[in-house]
């Protein structure tokens, strides 16, 4: 098992690299210059100011000498700055990234929640009214732009039935729950139902992916000769599809899960946009749109990374799963 | 003649196929024939007509520049089909061929395939997208090249895996021990086999071709102006949602039914073609 | 049935669990409602130092943080003394200002004349990279007499100095502690400002609190937020529900509907920017001035203003909007004549019309305004493609000249017409500063210097009102409207004061009202 982690582990490195290769050529290759939109429409702009500036972040040198500058940085786990705030990159994700995996492990939540039990009921009951209510909502579902679902939501449950906050993230989830341990339950109170509405948005259109992979799994599984074994022995309906099928069935579910993640940084976009969530996913497009270099490639190093990671995990979650997958 | 009777005797089983299907033929005959269902130029404006719901002449009402939206529709339907369309069939075709050639072939080549794929698959698709169109500048064809990109690694690993699965079977076994080459092998045994998974996955991602390209164009990268595109026409139909909410209603209606139309096919035919396949 | 009920027992738990957390007290129980105010931003700020970033957001916080030497008055366009308190010409390049007594800084030091000369002297050197540098270009030197005394002299007589020095950038900054804490100033800036800082939150707000010894008497709120909300149907939706009390963005469809709900107020002015269409005056066909004088007649502005801009806005004849000084009350729009275009047309050899690109920048209100005015051309035969890039990559492009037509919107934060014409009509500027299309007339140079050089602001006004009709004369743009500013607030929201641009908003005596 150490052998097979470390072995992945190693995999990890000629993606992670390649990754950084791909960020930085779409980068460079994009148009429009991130020092004029530093200086923006009304700056009069001074050219030689500019080249001076377009010197100091070696923005000036061939781009291999840049690529090789960004890649030593990164071995130092240095980012560099944004040319945009001047801030170190580090810093910028550092702010917001805890803020995204809040609304992304929520959505992750609410996906799995929802969508393993539809497609159990699915599955169990296939062509059933059950069956094709539930296809029908996930298609529903996977069709609904996320704008406006959240608009929707907003509307209805902020707005006209003030449930929930508009918009805006009251303060970290985690520094809320340490309040509500000195007594400050409000606290708490107050940033979960702010992540409500975001999670929901985000998390709907994945539930109905998980449902409809889930009712197929279970299809599969219910097929096999293991379950009709099992069956045949007399066991209870409900041992034969939570002990025996589920279980199995939830390899391919637990995988798209795990590719899922990625999915959700990018619904994140879309719902950080409406909800004014302070989150990763609208800063990288911010920073793409600016022509941040150093940001947008941190961004999205930092995301490919941590995809890659939970797919990892995702992995070893296999032989928890199934008996029979060995590593090797 | 017999054979036809038969496969539409196994269609009756198969209600979600039938659904499906009549739906994007329906879709498929409004895109076809538009210029002559549409009943204004999709793109002339009667900016005194704007934004209203019930108007003589304009059976969908009419958009924020008194533009038919029924008209537009029927002509976005034509570039929404086109959109997935051309992003399925790029990320299929380059997706399959390195799927394909990984899978046959294994050893380096394989190694090298799929860890492209795996540096792809680790930038979220939108993103990848989005850097796709900053680079090559916003517009139909280039959100259509995005997105098909964006989708290669799905296919090429799908294809890759079934790949795999053949590979080992007797049965080419046998016909490699008879001497046959590599790409006769493909081209004979290797793709009919996976025709179908491809099929499935293709139908279904369809319908998300069509709504990434909706996502992009909340963020100010769809189509050029004044082009009839579903997604764009919704996305930035939003901000009347309160004030004119047929606006970005009937273009959102148009992708669901869309998107339903390619999945149930894609369904359909998991089950038609192989129960037991693994999606 | 059983898996079915196990799915209701799933949805009764989601339900359970939304239902408690949307029941948890989510009120602060000592709630200081009545003295803090929030207020939304668009986008996020580049920088809380003001002299590293020219962009909206920063300049509305620092227009609650900081003082700068002068203010203006939108109506009478009359200066204010800030922290300048008086000033005097000693020659036409010399300007002596003489700095209030007893203003501290948030950190309790006391503001001194070293303090100007070193903002001003900041703000213009190259190595603090100010993108707001070139609002004192012109600047010679500024010497320290004593105190609070200090002198401005500028390379050449320069007419707008007093208003350029209104400009959030030129914002004065203590000397000491600038020093002291270098690149760290702009996570811990001090000012002299009516709200002291407290906190960024990235991407989410910015918090302030009352500065008590602010030198124009403490201000009523307690603190103010500004809080971050990019979607303009959001910050609508804040509104109504009463979170928010002044938004900044709200979608112009909405102002009707926002403006029946009795708790709302919707307050529009007229604004200080123009939006028009920019020739490449080397590009053929648009060097034929009777071919730019078509497109302008072809514009149905009324049109626009009614079904585009929701009538939030006023057609325009000039680059100069009615606040702004030097706009010339007499000169009408091009009226909307699309024979006469077509005449104009033929005259210049295009009888059939022509085929163009417009460059358009992607943003919603620009990209709407250009899909109109597309229709609008083609009703004369201009065949115009739209070709909507990224901002970045347009402005690049523009830079180049690589453009026969480009939308632009520009606006005017001095109020004096010299920040319009200089940049945007005078050969000096050609290319990056802001003449993109190559637009020259010997008199309108001539006269923009006039107008920038002469003390005496009737002559001033005279000049900008004659280059006014020049440029119309010439359709050297085909300005199409000056937008209106338009924000929303709550109704309880008393005494806030906002005039021109939100950037100006001013809460030192606002309260809600309970």
């Amino acid at each position: 098992m150490g052998a097979y982690v470390a072995g992945r582990l190693l995999h990890v490195l000629p993606v992670v690299i390649g990754v950084s290769l791909l960020v930085f050529l779409i980068g460079h290759l994009t148009p429009g210059d991130p020092v004029a939109l530093m200086f923006g429409l009304e700056a009069g702009a001074d050219p030689e100011l500019m080249a001076s500036i377009r010197r100091e972040l070696g923005l000036d040198q061939p781009l291999h000498i840049q690529y090789l500058r960004f890649l030593g940085g990164l071995a130092r786990g240095d980012l560099g700055r944004s040319i945009r705030t001047g801030d170190k990159v580090v810093r910028e994700i550092q702010a917001r990234l805890p803020a995204t995996a809040e609304l992304a492990l929520s959505a992750l939540l609410i996906s799995v929640a929802i969508g393993v039990t539809a497609g159990v009921i699915s599955a169990a009951y296939r062509n059933s009214g059950f069956d094709y209510a539930s296809t029908f909502g996930a298609l529903f579902g996977v069709s609904v732009p996320a704008f406006w679902l959240g608009l929707m939501l907003m509307y209805f449950l902020a707005v006209r039935v003030p449930l929930f906050p508009v918009s805006g993230r009251a303060m970290p989830l985690v520094q809320a729950l340490g309040l509500s341990l000195t007594g400050e339950f409000w606290q708490f109170g107050m940033a979960a139902r702010h992540l409500v509405l975001p999670a929901i948005t985000l998390g709907l259109p994945s539930a109905a992916l998980v449902a409809r992979l889930t009712r197929s799994a279970m299809l599969e599984v219910l097929g096999q000769d293991y379950v009709r074994t099992a069956r045949a022995k007399g066991l209870g309906e409900r041992t034969v599809l939570y002990r025996h099928a589920l279980r199995n069935a939830m390899i391919p579910v637990v995988t798209m899960v795990g590719l899922q993640f990625g999915f959700l940084l990018g619904g994140a976009v879309i719902t950080e946009s409406v909800f004014a969530w302070p989150g990763i996913g609208r800063l990288v497009v911010q920073a793409i749109q600016q022509r941040d270099f150093p940001l947008a490639q941190g961004i999205v190093m930092i995301v490919a990374l941590i995809f890659v990671l939970v797919n990892l995990l995702v992995d070893l979650a296999y032989g928890a799963l199934d008996p029979r997958v060995r590593y090797r | 003649m017999g054979r036809t009777r038969q496969w539409l005797r196994r269609l009756r089983g198969h209600p979600r196929v039938i659904v499906g299907g009549v739906i994007l033929l329906l879709v498929t005959f409004l895109a076809v024939f538009a210029p002559v269902l549409a009943p204004h130029d999709p793109t002339s404006q009667r900016l005194e007509l704007s934004m209203q719901r019930r108007v003589a002449g304009f059976p969908l009402g009419t958009d924020e520049f008194g533009r038919c939206i029924w008209s537009r529709l029927l002509y976005g339907a034509r570039i929404s089909l086109s959109v997935g369309m051309v992003a399925v069939g790029i990320g299929a075709t380059i997706g399959g061929f390195l799927g394909l050639v990984a899978g046959l072939w294994g050893g380096r080549l394989d190694s090298i395939v799929m860890r492209l794929m795996d540096v792809m698959l680790a930038i979220p698709g939108i993103l990848l997208a989005i850097a796709i169109v900053a680079a090559l500048g916003p517009g139909m064809f280039n959100v259509m090249v995005a997105v098909g990109v964006s989708s290669v690694p799905a296919y090429a690993r799908l294809v890759r895996g079934s790949v795999l699965v053949v590979r080992e079977t007797e049965y080419i076994e046998a016909v490699r021990a008879l001497g046959a080459r590599m790409g006769r092998i493909a081209a004979r045994h290797v793709v009919p086999n996976i025709f179908a998974p491809v099929m499935v996955v293709a139908s279904m991602q369809m319908g998300s071709a069509i709504l990434a390209a909706a996502g992009l164009s909340f963020l100010g990268l769809g189509a050029q102006p004044p082009t009839p595109e579903w997604g764009t026409m919704l996305s930035r139909g939003r901000e009347f949602l309160r004030v004119a909410p047929h606006i970005p209603t009937y273009p959102g209606l148009a992708i669901f039914v869309t998107v339903i139309g390619f999945n149930f096919i894609g369904d359909g035919l998991r089950d038609l073609l192989d129960p037991r396949l693994k999606l | 049935m059983r898996p079915r009920r196990s799915f209701w027992a799933a949805v009764s738990i989601l339900v359970v669990m939304a239902l408690l957390v949307a029941g948890c007290p989510a009120r602060q129980p000592e709630a200081r409602v009545g003295k803090h105010i929030i207020a939304a931003l668009s986008t996020d700020i580049v920088t809380l130092d003001p002299h590293r970033g020219n962009d909206g957001p920063s300049m509305t916080v620092w227009n609650q943080m900081y003082s700068t030497l002068f203010d203006l008055n939108a109506e009478t366009r009359e200066l204010i003394p800030k922290l300048a308190e008086r000033w005097e010409r000693v020659d036409d390049r010399t300007t002596r200002l003489f700095i209030r007594r007893g203003v501290k800084f948030h950190d309790g030091t006391p503001l001194t004349a070293r303090d100007v000369e070193f903002s001003l002297k900041r703000l213009v050197d190259p190595a603090t990279k100010s993108p707001a540098a070139f609002i004192l270009t012109m600047l010679e030197d500024v010497r320290t007499v004593d105190d609070h005394t200090v002198e401005i002299i500028t390379k050449e007589p320069f007419a707008p100095l007093l208003f350029h020095l209104t400009h959030r950038a030129t914002s004065i900054v203590p000397e000491a502690v600038v020093k002291a804490k270098g690149e760290d100033f702009a996570r811990q800036p001090v000012g002299t400002g009516p709200f002291k800082f407290v906190e960024h939150v990235k991407g989410d707000r910015v918090e302030l609190e009352r500065n008590p010894d602010y030198w124009g008497g403490a201000p009523v709120p307690e603190r103010v937020t500004l809080r971050i909300i990019p979607e303009p149907a959001t910050q609508a939706a804040e509104v109504e529900a009463g979170s928010l009390h002044i938004a900044s963005a709200i979608p112009l469809v909405d102002v009707p509907r926002l403006r029946e709900l009795a708790d709302v107020e919707v307050l529009t002015m007229v604004g200080w920017s123009v939006t028009a269409l920019l020739f490449n005056h080397r590009a053929e066909p648009f060097d034929d001035v009777r071919v730019r004088r078509a497109v302008s007649y072809a514009l149905d502005r009324d049109a626009i203003v009614r079904h585009v801009e929701h009538g939030l806005a006023i057609p325009a004849a000039q680059v100069s909007s009615p606040v702004v000084f030097g706009h010339n009350p007499n000169l009408q729009p091009y009226p909307h004549d699309p024979a006469k275009a077509r005449q104009l047309l033929a005259e210049a050899g295009y009888p059939q019309g022509f085929e163009t690109t417009i460059l358009v920048w992607n943003i919603e209100r620009f990209i709407r305004w250009a899909e109109a005015v597309q229709a609008q051309l083609a009703q004369v035969g201009i065949d115009a493609e739209l070709n909507v890039v990224e901002f970045g990559a347009a402005l690049e492009m523009a830079y180049r000249g690589e453009f026969e037509i480009v939308n632009m919107g520009w606006g005017c934060p001095t109020l004096d017409s010299d920040y319009n014409l200089f940049a945007l009509f005078h050969s000096a500027s050609w290319g990056p500063p802001g003449n993109w299309g190559f637009y020259q007339n010997p008199e309108v140079d001539r006269l923009i210097m006039v107008g920038r050089t002469s003390a005496d602001m009737q002559e001033r006004e005279r000049a900008y009102h004659r280059v006014m009709e020049l440029l119309h004369q010439d359709a050297a743009w085909a300005f199409s409207h000056h937008p209106t500013l338009v924000l929303a607030k709550r109704a309880e929201l008393r005494d806030s004061e906002i005039s021109v641009s939100f950037v100006y908003m001013n809460l030192r005596r606002a309260y809600i009202q309970e």
